[in-house]
C-alpha cells in the first residue's frame, strides 16, 4: 500500500541494456534523419525560405491541402459519430464485420485506395458515372481530393469515439432520465459533452493523418499546379528537379503543422482523461 | 459492454445503423469490391498472367524482403522500448513515449525525403557515399530505411500500455523464486504480452509491405530492381494497364483482409480473456 | 532463520518510507508488521526480501550480512498482496516454476517436481485444482497457491505482504486461522504485513507497529494491546476514549447509579446498541465528550440502562503518555 505510487522495479534485470538499444536505435532511425531537415532548413537562411514557402504554387497547395483535410475531418467527424455509436450501443446482425471493416484504411496499402477510389469516381466509375450526369465531377477535382482523404481519416474518428462511449457510465444517462429528461435532452445535454474531448481528438486525428497523405489522394487529385496539386505532391516535385532546399522549406511548414496538431491532441487527451477521471 | 437499459426508440436506431452501414458501404467497402473485380475484368488467366510476370514476383520479392527486415528491427525495438518503459522509472520517460510516436506525425514523403537528405546525391553523407561506391537512396538499403522509420512505433506502441496493465508482480513473483533474467522474459513476461505483440506485428507487416509514399520518394521506381510491391501498381495504373495494375493491388488487398481478420482475432480472444477476468473478480 | 533489519532507511523523493528501523526477527516465529497505510511496512518487508534496495542500514539473515545480496539468492519466499500469480499458467506450473528454473545442476529431475508439487498442493488442501488457471480460482485459493508457490522452493524465511487484503470477511477469518495452524506445523520464520489489527493480534507470535516509518512498540500481541507504550499504539489497537488524564478503553469504563469513584463524571446515554455479545453505550459527559463504553451482556442486564438516564462513568484504567495526542 505505503510504496506503490512511488514503486522502483529494481530487482528487475535489463535496464541498462533495453534503455540503452532504445536509445541508440531511436537516434539513428528517427531523431538523426528528422535532425537533417532542421539543419538543412536552417543553412537556407530566412529570405530564401519565406520566398519558396509564399511563391503562389506553394500557398495554393498548402490552402488545398488544408482546406480538403479539414473538409474530410469535418465529414469523418459527422459519419464517425453515428457509426461509433451504433457499433458501441446496439446489437446487429454482422456487427462484428462492420466492426473490423472500419479498420480497412489502416489495412489497405494507400496505393491500392488511391486507384480503387479514382476509377471508382471517375467519369465511367460506377459512382463517377451517375454523378458526371448529374454535372457533378469528381476525379481530378478538389472534391475527389476530399472524398478519398474521408477513407483515410475515418478509423481515427471511429476507434477514438468508441472506447469512450462504451465505458461511458449508464448511471449517467439514468440520472438524468430520472430528472425528467427526454432522450434527445439526454444526448445532447448529457451524453455529447462527455464526449467532446474524445470526439474533438478523433477529429484532429483525422486531419493530421489527412495533411501528409500522399498515396491515397495523388492518383484522384489530379496534379495540376495551382489547383488540384497537393502538398506532398510538390515536396516530390521540388525533390525530382533536385530542388533540395525548396522541398525542405515546405516539408518544414508541412511537419511543424503536424507536431502543433500533435501537441494539440495531447493537451486533448489529457483533458479527457481529466474528464473520465471526474 | 456494459448493461444498458436506455436506449434510443427503434425508429431512431433503425435510422442510425442504416446511415452507418450505407456510408461504410459507399466509402469502404465498394472500393475494396472494386479492387477484385477489376482485377478478374479480363478473366481468371489475364489475371494469373498479370501476378506471374517477371516485374510483379520481383516486386513481390522486393515487398517481401523489406518487411523481413523491417518488422524484426521494430520488434526488437518495441520489446526493448516497453520493457524499459514499462518496468522502469526513470527520468524523461513521457518525452521518451512521445519521441517513439513522432513518425506517425510525418507525412511519408517527408519521411522518405529525410534519406534523400542524408545519403541522396546533394545529400549530407552524399559525397562520402559516391566516394566508396555505396548505393543507399535509389537501391534497396534507403527503401529499408523508409520502411522502419515509418513502421517503427508500431509494436512499441501496442505492447507498452498491454506491459504496463500487466504491472511487474509476476516479473518479481519470478525473480524471488530464482528465474533469470532470461528465464523471467521467456517464461513469465512474454506469454503475458503475447497478443498485444501479435497485434503490433500485424499492424507493422501490413504498413511495411503497404508502405506506398516514403519508398516512393526513395525507390527512383527502376523496375526489376527497386519497385516493391504498390509502386509497381503505381507504374501499371500510369502505364493504363489498369487490369494488371488492380491484379497486383488485389494481392495487397487480400493481405489487408488477412490482416483484418488477425487484428479481430486478436480482439476477440484478449477480448474474451478480460470478460473473463472481469466476471471472476465480481463472483 | 533469525533476519535483523539494522538502522534501514528509506526514502522515495523526498518521502522517508522506512525512517532508521533496527529490528530482530527471532527464528520460527510469526511476527506481523502491523500499521497504517504509509507507515512503511510494506517497503521495510520488500528490503527484507531483496526486492527493494535501502539507501541506508544493513539487513542481516542468521548473523550474516545480506543487505547486497540479490534476491534470487536469498532463499526468501514471497507472497504478494494480489498474489502475482503467473496467469498463463496452471495452478500446477505455477507451483513447480522456482524448481523448473533452477540451474541444470540443481534443478530436480520431473517425477520430484511432480511429487514435490502435488505434495504442497496437499498441504494448502487444492490437490484436486492443480490443472485449473488462476483465473479460475476463488480469491482463498489463490491466496493458498501462492502460498504453496513459495514454499516450493524451501525458503528460509517467508514474507507475506498483506495477505488477506483482498479477500472477503468470512474467507479472511477462515485463512488466518489456517495460516497461524500451517505455522505451527513447519515452524518457518515468517513475517507478514498487515493493516488490521485484528488479524496481527489473533495470528501473530510477536507484532511490531509501525507508524510514519518509524517502529512504535514490538511485543507480544497482549503487550502491545495491553501495555501499549505510546498514544498511537494505543489507539491503533482498538477503540479508545479520551478522558482528562489519559485515555481509556472502552470495556475498561464502570458505569454506575452513584458516584462511587474519585475520577469520573456523570454522562447521559444517548444510544445503546444490543445486538452481539457485548452491549455498546453511547454517553455524552458534562463536557460534552462522547463516551463509549463496551460491556458484556450479563452486566448490561443487571444495570438495565436507559436511554435519556444519567450514569456515573469512571475508569477502572487510566493510560497516559508523553505528549500524548489524539
Amino acid at each position: 500500500m505505503s510504496s506503490v505510487v512511488l514503486k522502483r522495479h529494481s530487482v528487475l534485470p535489463g535496464f541498462g541494456l533495453t534503455v540503452g538499444y532504445t536509445l541508440l536505435y531511436l537516434s539513428l532511425i528517427v531523431l538523426l534523419p528528422l535532425s537533417t531537415l532542421a539543419f538543412k532548413s536552417s543553412s537556407l537562411g530566412f529570405d530564401a525560405f519565406w520566398t519558396t514557402v509564399s511563391s503562389a504554387r506553394v500557398v495554393a497547395s498548402y490552402k488545398l491541402t488544408f482546406g480538403a483535410s479539414l473538409a474530410a475531418a469535418t465529414i469523418n467527424a459527422f459519419f464517425g459519430l453515428i457509426v461509433a455509436w451504433v457499433l458501441a450501443r446496439y446489437t446487429f446482425p454482422g456487427r462484428r464485420l462492420v466492426d473490423a471493416i472500419v479498420d480497412l484504411p489502416f489495412a489497405l496499402p494507400t496505393a491500392v485506395a488511391g486507384i480503387a477510389l479514382t476509377t471508382l469516381y471517375s467519369e465511367n466509375g460506377w459512382l463517377g458515372a451517375p454523378l458526371a450526369r448529374m454535372g457533378v465531377k469528381v476525379a481530378f477535382t478538389p472534391l475527389g481530393i476530399t472524398l478519398a482523404l474521408t477513407f483515410i481519416g475515418l478509423p481515427f474518428v471511429v476507434r477514438t469515439l468508441q472506447p469512450v462511449i462504451d465505458e461511458l457510465d449508464p448511471e449517467l444517462e439514468e440520472a438524468a432520465a430520472s430528472l425528467g429528461a427526454s432522450r434527445a435532452q439526454t444526448l445532447f445535454r448529457v451524453v455529447l459533452p462527455a464526449l467532446l474531448p474524445a470526439w474533438l481528438t478523433g477529429f484532429a486525428l483525422a486531419f493530421a493523418r489527412c495533411l501528409g497523405e500522399y498515396g491515397s489522394v495523388v492518383f484522384i487529385a489530379g496534379n495540376m499546379p495551382m489547383r488540384t496539386e497537393i502538398t506532398p505532391l510538390l515536396i516530390i516535385t521540388k525533390l525530382e528537379q533536385y530542388d533540395y532546399p525548396g522541398a525542405t522549406a515546405i516539408a518544414v511548414v508541412m511537419l511543424v503543422a503536424s507536431f502543433v496538431l500533435l501537441l494539440g491532441i495531447n493537451l486533448l487527451q489529457s483533458w479527457s482523461g481529466r474528464r473520465l477521471a471526474a | 459492454m456494459k448493461r444498458r437499459v436506455l436506449t434510443e426508440p427503434k425508429p431512431v436506431r433503425v435510422a442510425l445503423i442504416l446511415v452507418s452501414l450505407a456510408f461504410l458501404a459507399v466509402s469502404l467497402v465498394l472500393p475494396l469490391a472494386l479492387v477484385f473485380v477489376e482485377a478478374f475484368s479480363k478473366g481468371a488467366a489475364a489475371y494469373a498472367a498479370a501476378i506471374r510476370e517477371p516485374m510483379a514476383l520481383s516486386a513481390l520479392r522486393l515487398t517481401l524482403l523489406t518487411a523481413a527486415i523491417a518488422v524484426p528491427a521494430n520488434l526488437v525495438f518495441g520489446l526493448a522500448a516497453s520493457w524499459a518503459i514499462a518496468k522502469f522509472d526513470f527520468w524523461g520517460k513521457n518525452a521518451l513515449i512521445t519521441l517513439i510516436d513522432l513518425p506517425f506525425a510525418v507525412s511519408p514523403v517527408i519521411s522518405g525525403m529525410i534519406f534523400i537528405l542524408l545519403f541522396g546525391r546533394l545529400g549530407t553523407f552524399g559525397p562520402f557515399l559516391q566516394g566508396h561506391d555505396i548505393k543507399i537512396v535509389f537501391a534497396i538499403p534507403g527503401i529499408v530505411l523508409a520502411t522502419v522509420f515509418v513502421t517503427f512505433p508500431f509494436v512499441a506502441r501496442e505492447l507498452i500500455p498491454v506491459m504496463q496493465a500487466s504491472g511487474s508482480e509476476e516479473e518479481e513473483a519470478a525473480r524471488v523464486l530464482g528465474a533469470s533474467g532470461w528465464q523471467l522474459f521467456w517464461r513469465v513476461t512474454l506469454p503475458n504480452v503475447k497478443w498485444g505483440l501479435l497485434y503490433g506485428v500485424i499492424l507493422c507487416n501490413a504498413r511495411a509491405m503497404g508502405e506506398f509514399g516514403a519508398v516512393s520518394v526513395v525507390s527512383g521506381h527502376i523496375r526489376g530492381k527497386t519497385n516493391t510491391l504498390p509502386l509497381h501498381v503505381e507504374i501499371l495504373y500510369n502505364e493504363y494497364q489498369f487490369q494488371a495494375a488492380f491484379a497486383a493491388a488485389s494481392l495487397l488487398a487480400f493481405l489487408a483482409l488477412v490482416t483484418l481478420l488477425a487484428k479481430s482475432f486478436i480482439e476477440w480472444q484478449t477480448g474474451r480473456r478480460a470478460s473473463a477476468g472481469s466476471v471472476e473478480n465480481e463472483a | 532463520m533469525s533476519i535483523e533489519a539494522r538502522n534501514v532507511t528509506k526514502r522515495f523523493g523526498s518521502f522517508v518510507a522506512v525512517d532508521d528501523v533496527s529490528l530482530v526477527f527471532p527464528g520460527g516465529e510469526l511476527t506481523a508488521l502491523l500499521g497504517p497505510s504509509g507507515s512503511g511496512k510494506t517497503s521495510l518487508l520488500r528490503i527484507i526480501a531483496g526486492l527493494e534496495r535501502a539507501d541506508a542500514g544493513q539487513v542481516l539473515f542468521e548473523g550474516e550480512d545480506a543487505t547486497g545480496r540479490d534476491v534470487r539468492q536469498r532463499g526468501v519466499g514471497f507472497v504478494f498482496q494480489h498474489y502475482a500469480l503467473f496467469r498463463h499458467m496452471t495452478v500446477f506450473d505455477n507451483i513447480a516454476f522456482g524448481l523448473r528454473v533452477r540451474p541444470r545442476a540443481r534443478r530436480p529431475g520431473a517425477p520430484e517436481i511432480r511429487a514435490k508439487v502435488m505434495d504442497l498442493l496437499k498441504l494448502v488442501q487444492l490437490d484436486w485444482l492443480a490443472n485449473r488457471y488462476p483465473s479460475e480460482l476463488s480469491g482463498g485459493q489463490r491466496q493458498r497457491v501462492a502460498l504453496a508457490r513459495a514454499l516450493a522452493v524451501e525458503p528460509k524465511l517467508l514474507l507475506l505482504d498483506e495477505p488477506f487484503g483482498s479477500l472477503d470477511a468470512k474467507v479472511r477469518l477462515e485463512l488466518r486461522r489456517w495460516l497461524r495452524r500451517l505455522h505451527d506445523e513447519i515452524k518457518l520464520t515468517s513475517v507478514f504485513v498487515t493493516h488490521d489489527q485484528e488479524e496481527a493480534l489473533e495470528v501473530s507470535d510477536r507484532v511490531v507497529v509501525m507508524n510514519k516509518g518509524h517502529v512504535e512498540q514490538v511485543g507480544s500481541p497482549q503487550e502491545v494491546f495491553d501495555q501499549p507504550k505510546t498514544s498511537f499504539v494505543m489507539n491503533f489497537l482498538g477503540q479508545v476514549n479520551a478522558v482528562k488524564g489519559g485515555y481509556v478503553r472502552p470495556h475498561e469504563f464502570e458505569l454506575a447509579r452513584s458516584a462511587d469513584a474519585p475520577e469520573g463524571s456523570w454522562a447521559e446515554v444517548r444510544h445503546i446498541h444490543m445486538a452481539g455479545a457485548v452491549v455498546k453505550l453511547e454517553l455524552v459527559d458534562e463536557a460534552k465528550n462522547v463516551l463509549l463504553v463496551e460491556m458484556s451482556r450479563d452486566r448490561a442486564d443487571a444495570l438495565a440502562p436507559r436511554v435519556g438516564e444519567r450514569l456515573f462513568a469512571w475508569p477502572r484504567r487510566l493510560r497516559s503518555f508523553e505528549a500524548a495526542t489524539v
